[in-house]
């Protein structure tokens, strides 16, 4: 996946981990989550959060069971681990400082 | 990493394609469902749906990827945990077992640790690349008459060096031993004099300075010397502005030219240093002198067969050049050894004869392992049972089950790696110098690597009979009799019969091949050497070409020294040898009666030049005619005396006394005119190359009568042999006095090699006796490990039937009746197992052959007492928990359940 999908990447990773970090969540909640956060702006097509939580779930990040969904049906629920918890602490002060460090220069745009 | 467990929970068992399907429909389900809330129909909000979530496709065949890397990563983790529970779950059964463990890792560390030892010789020895380019391609040349292989004459070496197209480099050698001056002390070295492609032969490069060029053996100016490693770190500490030195050999100077690398000292008795051997055009003519060692390197791509094919065909051209040629022209041929055969010999053989022995006593180790495995899977059978109808299933069961005896046979590789070390240092302590490299084992990443391997197998060899057993399908068997001695008891004494039987048979192997070899030895030692070696003392002194140029002042000096040997207190009487039997040198020449024709009728013998007192120093004894005598010179007809073998190959219906007078053709200096020596006496043979060899056929010429040529070949050089007054005297305490004796002649003149005689008897049988005293250690810890093994199975058999034995005692069997029961029980597979063994080593003993004397591969006397120590020994073992069965109490063993 070339370009500003790849940039896009850490990012769309951090927002699903701050999402989790409220408690867990299915795919589609932490998509309609996200929306409402951006107020329906989200900058990547919702699909690819999927491959975002297999990737994370492969590296341990979140952990995943079959759990009940509101209405009664059977769906995939998500939960931070440990691990997860740091890598987003991590990511976060990365952009952070990313935005420090950026912001001065290109704000008078 | 989280715990694996969590994650096998029966849900997870769905195909990963489906695990993505179902929660991508889910979520498009939701999605249409949350845009019709919102006022979309149906159609509208499924189309929305799409095209918010993108390529579908893609980001299933993404997910599907991934959560396929997820699961096999999770599998690793889980087997990995599981592992590690099995590997601690062994380490707390075994620590609680711990008498068990200590047996089993003691009897492991045993086999593991000898068998560790003795690849790390072999290694050494045998399989250790020489440390050369390409070693497989250097090989020793030897020209062949009738097959029989001799070395080369300087004609023939210029001719293959000329015309052989097979070899890369060729170049010959001869020793070079004699004094040198690098020091104030005169001393003796031993090297090498050789031709300037020797090196290149060996493809080695100096350290150094340079080797020699083709101009360095050259007459005039070969004056030059490469030094060996060793010799330059022991006599020039080193020093790396050594070239352009000159050190002083044979009280000539020599310029040291280069430094050969320490790899280039193959061994500790190699060569001390290299000068170049000059070939004239005058030793080309001599085509009857046969004393050059030759190597070469064959050329890239050419086999040794096709090398031995040119060579010979440039042989046979020789050859049909000679015109006194007796022999047809196809008698003529080349022989050609792989240098590394050479050089390691026969111990190629002995040490993987070593090896196979000594993994018999792997064997023996494992199998009693085994067998305490199959106890211990007796008594942990309710353990097993439990944990299988908790759920863990076969496999499971005997995945741990192994774990513990990988468990088992890694403590046995560490212990077992001490023991390799300490059999190492006790080898390096008692082995002696003779063996190639043998100093050079040692515990390195190959031992280590071999070590844990073995323990890998053992592990397997031991651990897995048992714990199928264990963990067989009567595992429920087992709970329903709650553990009462169940019916598949007998099945399990069976196989332990099996494996005693084994152990035994691998035993009576072992302890045959030993016995054979001790007798061997017993004989070996017991053979008589043609003289007697006690209370003698033999010294090689050598003269300078410088001062001593010529025969007469050679032999009136050593004379002097003679004379003044002998009258050293303490000496009886002295003589001059040129060499003395059984010391690893010889010098030999062909031989003919007259009135044969040459060639065929001659034969090869020992040439000995000795002073007229050499026969009684020695004690060799006279069988007819006389001996030699101080006017048999320089001026008087040739004389010679031969010994009872020679007399025999030259004269074989003749009867001694008849032979007297009769006249031999032997070390001519002109090859067409023969030189013949009148036989005057016939003495009695000797042993000369080992005692287990056959007499050699030898003959003795008078000191004064040598051809003035071979003082050269044996370097002015000759052996003070003396007799003490007192046979039982150390002889090794007038090496002293002669040293000051040689000193008071010469004092530039060094002793070299001083030997008592029962000394160089015994260095050449101390191979031969180490690998007996080796292969007689293994029989014994196979002996002490088998009869561990009948001990502990006779001992649990015991055990386990203490209720039947007391119920046949309360029903009035007597105690020697129940001594007969257990006795017969023990004993069969034992008596089983010598059967076996016997057949076992009637194949085995064959390996054995060439190291054998006087014994037959099937000796009766060896293979009968090997068979009735093992049941002797046997017996014994069983003797002890007999005993204990005897002395049940009938009550006891009814209340034991």
């Amino acid at each position: 996946m070339p370009g500003p999908t790849d940039r896009l990447h850490g990012t769309l990773d951090a927002l699903v981990l701050k999402t989790l970090s409220f408690g867990p969540r299915h795919g589609y909640g932490i998509v309609r989550w996200l929306r409402e956060q951006t107020r329906n702006e989200l900058p990547v097509e919702e699909g690819s959060v999927y491959p975002a939580l297999y990737r994370m779930e492969r590296d341990g990040w979140i952990d995943a069971d079959w759990g009940t969904s509101d209405l009664g049906r059977k769906a995939k629920v998500y939960s931070l681990t440990a691990k997860g918890r740091l890598q987003l602490r991590a990511e976060a002060e990365e952009f952070a400082s990313f935005v420090n460090l950026v912001a001065p220069l290109l704000l008078p745009a | 990493m989280k715990p694996a467990g969590k994650r096998r929970s029966p849900f997870w068992r769905v195909a990963v394609e489906q695990e993505v399907d179902a929660e991508l429909a889910f979520h498009f389900d939701m999605t249409v469902r949350e845009l019709m809330e919102a006022g979309m129909t149906r159609e509208q909000a499924r189309a929305e749906a799409a095209r918010r979530f993108g390529n579908v496709e893609t980001v299933t065949a993404q997910c599907e990827q991934l959560a396929r890397a997820r699961d096999r990563n999770a599998n690793r983790a889980e087997l990995r945990t599981e592992l590690r529970q099995d590997v601690s779950f062994a380490i707390r059964q075994l620590a609680r077992a711990r008498s068990f463990t200590a047996v089993a890792v003691l009897t492991l560390a045993l086999g593991v640790g000898a068998t560790a030892a003795v690849f790390s010789a072999l290694y050494a020895v045998v399989l250790r690349p020489l440390p050369f380019p390409n070693p497989e391609r250097v090989v020793a040349v030897q020209r062949t008459r009738k097959g029989e292989a001799d070395a080369l004459s300087p004609a023939e070496y210029v001719e293959f060096r000329d015309h052989a197209a097979g070899f890369a480099h060729i170049a010959v050698g001869t020793l070079q031993s004699g004094a040198t001056l690098s020091s104030d002390v005169p001393e003796m070295i031993a090297g090498s004099r050789v031709t300037h492609d020797y090196f290149a032969v060996f493809g080695v490069h100096p350290l150094l300075g340079r080797t020699f060029a083709a101009t360095d053996d050259t007459p005039g100016n070969s004056h030059v010397v490469v030094l060996s490693h060793r010799f330059w770190i022991s006599h020039m500490n080193g020093d790396e502005r050594v070239v352009g030195r000159s050190i002083r050999l044979e009280g000539e100077p020599y310029t040291v030219i280069g430094v050969m690398p320490a790899s280039f000292d193959l061994t500790k008795d190699g060569d001390d240093l290299w000068t170049p051997l000059v070939i004239t055009s005058a030793d080309v003519e001599r085509t009857g002198a046969h004393y050059l060692g030759a190597f070469a390197r064959l050329k890239p791509g050419v086999t040794l067969a096709q090398a031995r094919a040119q060579a010979t065909t440039v042989n046979q051209g020789l050859a049909a050049r000679l015109d006194d040629r007796s022999l047809p022209i196809s008698d003529y041929g080349v022989a050609l050894t792989p240098y590394v055969e050479r050089f390691v010999g026969d111990y190629r053989a002995r040490f993987f004869v070593l090896l196979g022995a000594v993994s018999f006593v792997l064997l023996i180790a494992c199998t009693n392992v085994a067998n305490l495995l199959l106890s211990r899977g007796t008594s942990r059978a309710k353990e097993l049972a439990i944990r299988a109808a908790l759920g863990a299933g076969r496999g499971r069961l005997l995945r741990q089950l192994l774990t513990e005896s990988l468990v088992l046979a890694f403590a046995g590789a560490v212990l077992g790696l001490g023991v390799a070390y300490a059999i190492v240092r006790g080898v390096h302590a008692i082995s002696p110098e003779g063996i190639p490299r043998l100093d050079q084992a040692a515990i390195d990443w190959r031992v280590l690597a071999f070590t844990f391997a073995l323990a890998i197998a053992c592990s397997v060899i031991f651990g897995l009979v048992p714990a199928l057993r264990a963990a067989g399908p009567s595992l429920q068997g087992t709970l329903r009799e709650s553990g009462r001695t169940s019916s598949s008891g007998s099945q399990r004494d069976r196989l332990r019969g099996m494996l005693i039987a084994a152990e035994v048979a691998m035993a009576m192997t072992l302890l045959t091949g030993a016995g054979l070899l001790i007798r061997s030895a017993w004989l070996v030692q017991h053979v008589d050497p043609g003289f007697d070696p006690h209370g003698v003392l033999a010294a090689r002194i050598m003269l300078p070409a410088p001062q001593y140029p010529d025969a007469p002042i050679i032999t009136r000096t050593f004379e002097r020294i003679r004379q003044d040997a002998a009258a050293i207190p303490g000496i009886r009487s002295a003589a001059l040898g040129s060499v003395v039997p059984l010391s690893g040198s010889s010098m030999q020449s062909s031989v003919r009666a007259e009135g044969t024709v040459s060639a065929e009728t001659s034969h090869q013998a020992n040439l000995r030049l000795v002073s007229p007192e050499y026969f009684t120093v020695m004690s060799i004894p006279k069988r007819t005619g006389r001996g030699l005598s101080t006017r048999d010179d320089a001026g008087t007809p040739k004389v010679v005396v031969i010994n009872e073998a020679l007399a025999h190959l030259l004269w074989p219906t003749s009867s001694l006394t008849e032979i007297l007078g009769k006249r031999i053709d032997a070390i001519a200096e002109k090859r067409d005119v023969p030189d013949f020596r009148e036989v005057v006496g016939i003495v009695g043979n000797l042993h000369d190359a080992a005692l287990s060899k056959p007499n050699d056929p030898e003959f003795y010429i008078p000191i004064p009568q040598t051809p003035a040529v071979l003082w050269p070949y044996i370097q002015r050089s000759l052996v003070v042999v003396m007799r003490a007054a007192n046979p039982n005297v150390d002889v090794m305490t007038f090496k002293k006095p002669l040293q000051q004796v040689v000193a008071a002649v010469d004092h530039s003149l060094p002793l070299a090699d001083a030997h008592s005689m029962t000394d160089l008897i015994g260095t050449s049988l101390a191979a031969a006796r180490f690998s007996t005293l080796l292969l007689s250690t293994l029989g014994f810890i196979a002996l002490v490990l088998a009869m561990v093994g009948v001990y502990g199975v006779v001992s649990y058999f015991v055990a386990q039937r203490t209720q039947e034995i007391g119920i046949r005692m309360a029903l009035g069997a007597t105690p020697q009746q129940i001594w007969k029961h257990v006795v017969r029980r023990g004993l069969a597979p034992i008596v089983v197992g010598v059967a076996i063994g016997f057949a076992l080593s009637l194949f085995t003993a064959n390996v054995l052959r060439s190291q054998l004397f006087g014994v037959a591969t099937t000796d009766p006397q060896t293979f009968g007492s090997v068979a009735v120590l093992l049941l002797l020994v046997s017996l014994a073992a069983t003797y002890v928990p007999a005993r204990r069965a005897m002395r049940v109490a009938p009550v006891v063993a009814l209340n034991a359940s």
